[in-house]
C-alpha cells in the first residue's frame, strides 16, 4: 500500500460475490505489470467481496503487482449496493473506477487512458465498452458453453501477455449491443470523479433486488445526465465479462421475470421511462488490430442509427439537446 | 486565393469553432503579395483574435512566410496550415486544446480531404467556380461537418488514418517542438515550398516522446485554387513533382517515408464522418493483416517510444 499521505489519483472499486476464478482474472487485469502507461502510485484497487462459499484467496491477491485492498464482508442482502458504498468510503483517489460485476476483465490500456481522460477534464465520464467472452451473449450460449470452457480458452490464449487477444473471442455486451456510437444502456467499467459520485450520494441503496437489479444502469445515467459531464468512450479498450452464473447473464427459467422486475424498478426512478444515456461521446485511445473490427462495426451501426433517426425526425443525442435547453437562462 | 481563404478564415472563426472563445486562440494570416490578395473589406471584418500580415516575397516558397508567422505567434501550441485553401471542421480548436490538457506536447493531426468526388489534381481550372458554387449551396457554415458529404480522401492519406499519413495540412504541436526542428527549413525554396509540408510532418512526428493524435471526426478540406500539386493543368506538374521528391529524399537519406506511428484517436464522430471511418477501418484491417502475416509492426517509427 502507498503511504497514508500519498493518495493515488484513481481508486478502482471491484465488487465480488461468489466468483473466485473470474474475479481473480479481473484483478490480474488490474495489475501494474499488465496495465500500460500507468504507475502503481497512480491507483489503488478496492476489492469488496460479499461472503460466499467461493471467496478470493487473500494470499493470492497479496502477490499481485499494484496496490490492492481486499475487504471480505458479511452481507445477506443479495445486492451489491452496500458493498459499493462501503468501498466508496475507503477510496482515496479523486477519480473513481466502478466495476460492479467483478467478472469483467480489462484490456491493458484502460487505466492509462482513464488517467488521461481525467487530466483532460475532471468532469470526464470515462466508459469502457462491454463485451461478453464467447461468440454470443452469454445468456444465449448453449449448455455446452460453460465457465470451464471459457477459462480453458483464456488459459490457452495467454491473455496476460497481450490483453487485446480477448477481442478475438467476444461479442458486444447487451449494455452496448449496437457498439459504442449508440447510447450506452449500461457500462460495467466506468470512471467518474469523486465529486460527481458525491453529488448523486453514491450508489442508490433502494436497489435491493438480486444482484442490485438495474443499479448499474441507474448509476451510469445518474452520473452522465449532467451538463458538466463529458462522456468519453475508450474505443480501443474493453471490459470482458466471464461466465460466472450471474443474475442476467445465465439462461435461467425465471430470467425474463426477473428482468421485468428490474426494469419496473428502474423505470419507477425515471418518471416511468428509463433511457440509455443519449449523449454524444468523445472517443479516446489507440486502436489495435484486434479491436479495429469492433470500431468498424460500431461505426456502421452509427450510420444505420442516424439514417433511421433522420427518417423519424428525431435527434441523434436527445439528452444533449435537453440539457442544453435546461441550461438556457 | 481570396475566395478560398475567406472560407478558411470563417472556418477558423469563433463563430464557427465550437466550445472555444476568441480568447482561447489567435489566428495569424501571412499572405505573400500577389495580384489577388484578401480584400480590404474582408480584412476589416476579421474577428478580433485574427491578425493579417501582407508581406513582399521575391521567392516562390511559403517557408519564409511560415517563419514570420511563427515569430509573430504568442501561443504555446502552434497550428500550421501551410495552404490557406484548407477549411476546418468546427471542433478542431476545441479538441486540440483538450489534447494538450491530456498529453504532454502532443502532435495533433487533422486528416485531409479534398472537396468534390475526386482529388483535385484530376480537375481543370473551371472547377474553381463550380466548387465555390457548391460550397454556397451546402450551408457548411451552419454545419461544418456537411463538408464530409461533399469530399474525398486527400492524396496524402488516400486510405484513411490507419495508414501512415504522408503529410498533414492542419497540424498542431508545441512551440518547443517547432523550435526543436528549427522552424521552417529555408532549403525548401521550390515553387509552393515543394514537399516542405511532408518534411515538416515527419520531422515533428519522429519525436516519440510526444504522442501522435489524430482527430478522426474532424477534417481539413482543400478547395480547388489552382495549387501547385493540386491542379491538372499546372504546367510541368510531373517535372515539378520529381524535383520536389528529389529534394525531399535528399533530406531523408535518399528515401523519405510517411510517418508510421500508431495514432491515438480523439474526438466526437459526426454522422457525416462515419463513412470515412468505415473506409479507414476496412483499409486498416487489410494493412494490419498484411503486417501480421510478415510478423512486422505496422508502426515501425514507434520503435524506442516511451
Amino acid at each position: 500500500m502507498p503511504s497514508r499521505d500519498t493518495s493515488p489519483l484513481m481508486s478502482i472499486v471491484v465488487v465480488v460475490y461468489d466468483m473466485k476464478q473470474q474475479a481473480m482474472n479481473t484483478l490480474r487485469s488490474l495489475q501494474t505489470k499488465y496495465q500500460q502507461q500507468v504507475a502503481a502510485s497512480d491507483y489503488e484497487v478496492i476489492v469488496v467481496e460479499n461472503d460466499s462459499v467461493s471467496t478470493l484467496n487473500p494470499e493470492e491477491i497479496s502477490k499481485l503487482s499494484g496496490n490492492f485492498r481486499h475487504l471480505l464482508r458479511q452481507d445477506t442482502s443479495k445486492t451489491p449496493v452496500h458493498a459499493c458504498n462501503e468501498a466508496l468510503e475507503l477510496c482515496r483517489g479523486q477519480y473513481i473506477g466502478m466495476i460492479i460485476d467483478g467478472a469483467c476483465m480489462l484490456t491493458p490500456g484502460v487505466l492509462g487512458w482513464a488517467k488521461r481522460a481525467y487530466a483532460m477534464s475532471e468532469h470526464s465520464l470515462c466508459m469502457v465498452p462491454g463485451y461478453h467472452l464467447g461468440n454470443k451473449e452469454q445468456q444465449n450460449q448453449p449448455d455446452s458453453y460453460s465457465s470451464d470452457t471459457e477459462q480453458k480458452w483464456l488459459s490457452s490464449v495467454r491473455w496476460q501477455e497481450d490483453g487485446y487477444r480477448l477481442f478475438k473471442n467476444a461479442h458486444f455486451s447487451p449494455g452496448n449491443k449496437h457498439g459504442y456510437f449508440h447510447p450506452f444502456m449500461e457500462c460495467s467499467c466506468f470512471f467518474a470523479s469523486r465529486s460527481h459520485f458525491d453529488r448523486i450520494n453514491g450508489v442508490d441503496e433502494r436497489f435491493t433486488q438480486l444482484g442490485g437489479g438495474s443499479i448499474n444502469l441507474h448509476l451510469l445515467r445518474s452520473l452522465g445526465y449532467n451538463s458538466d459531464i463529458t462522456p468519453i468512450v475508450l474505443a480501443g479498450e474493453g471490459n470482458f465479462h466471464q461466465v460466472h452464473g450471474g443474475v442476467t447473464t445465465t439462461p435461467t427459467t425465471d430470467r425474463e421475470k426477473r428482468i421485468k422486475s428490474f426494469s419496473d424498478e428502474l423505470n419507477s426512478h425515471w418518471d416511468g421511462q428509463f433511457h440509455a444515456l443519449r449523449r454524444e461521446p468523445i472517443i479516446l485511445g489507440n486502436i489495435r488490430s484486434q479491436s479495429l473490427p469492433w470500431l468498424k462495426h460500431s461505426s456502421q451501426r452509427a450510420s444505420d442509427r442516424s439514417t433511421l433517426l433522420k427518417q423519424k425526425r428525431k435527434p441523434l443525442w436527445a439528452d444533449d439537446e435537453t440539457l442544453r435547453v435546461e441550461l438556457k437562462p | 486565393m481570396p475566395l478560398q481563404l475567406e472560407n478558411t478564415l470563417y472556418s477558423l472563426s469563433p463563430e464557427h469553432q465550437q466550445n472555444v472563445t476568441k480568447d482561447d486562440y489567435e489566428v495569424i494570416i501571412i499572405e505573400n503579395s500577389s495580384n489577388n490578395t484578401l480584400s480590404d473589406t474582408s480584412i476589416k471584418m476579421l474577428p478580433k483574435n485574427f491578425r493579417y500580415i501582407l508581406r513582399e516575397e521575391c521567392g516562390v516558397s511559403p517557408v519564409p512566410a511560415l517563419n514570420q508567422g511563427f515569430a509573430e505567434s504568442k501561443g504555446e501550441t502552434i497550428g500550421i496550415l501551410l495552404d490557406g485553401a484548407r477549411m476546418l471542421t468546427p471542433r478542431v480548436i476545441d479538441h486540440v486544446l483538450a489534447c494538450n490538457r491530456m498529453l504532454k506536447n502532443p502532435i495533433v493531426a487533422v486528416p485531409a480531404y479534398h472537396i468534390g468526388e475526386h482529388e483535385h489534381e484530376n480537375y481543370n481550372t473551371g472547377r474553381e467556380k463550380e466548387e465555390q458554387e457548391l460550397l454556397k449551396n451546402i450551408n457548411w457554415k451552419k454545419d461544418g461537418y456537411e463538408l464530409f458529404n461533399h469530399a474525398c480522401n486527400s492524396i496524402a492519406n488516400p486510405r484513411g488514418y490507419f495508414h501512415p499519413l504522408m503529410e498533414c495540412n492542419a497540424l498542431f504541436c508545441s512551440r518547443e517542438s517547432i523550435k526543436g526542428i528549427n522552424v521552417g527549413n529555408d532549403a525548401f525554396n521550390l515553387l509552393g515550398g515543394g514537399s516542405y509540408n511532408l518534411h515538416l510532418y515527419r520531422s515533428l512526428g519522429l519525436n516519440t516522446d510526444q504522442a501522435l493524435v489524430i482527430l478522426p471526426g474532424e477534417g481539413s478540406f482543400h478547395q480547388f485554387h489552382g495549387g501547385v500539386t493540386t491542379s491538372k493543368n499546372q504546367e510541368n506538374r510531373a517535372t515539378l513533382l520529381t524535383q520536389f521528391n528529389e529534394q525531399l529524399n535528399s533530406h531523408w537519406g535518399g528515401q523519405y517515408k510517411a510517418l508510421a506511428r500508431e495514432p491515438t484517436l480523439f474526438g466526437n464522430i459526426s454522422e457525416q464522418a462515419h463513412p470515412f471511418m468505415q473506409t479507414a477501418c476496412d483499409n486498416g484491417m487489410k494493412r494490419f493483416s498484411r503486417f501480421e502475416r510478415f510478423g512486422e509492426t505496422p508502426w515501425p517509427d514507434d520503435a524506442g517510444a516511451h
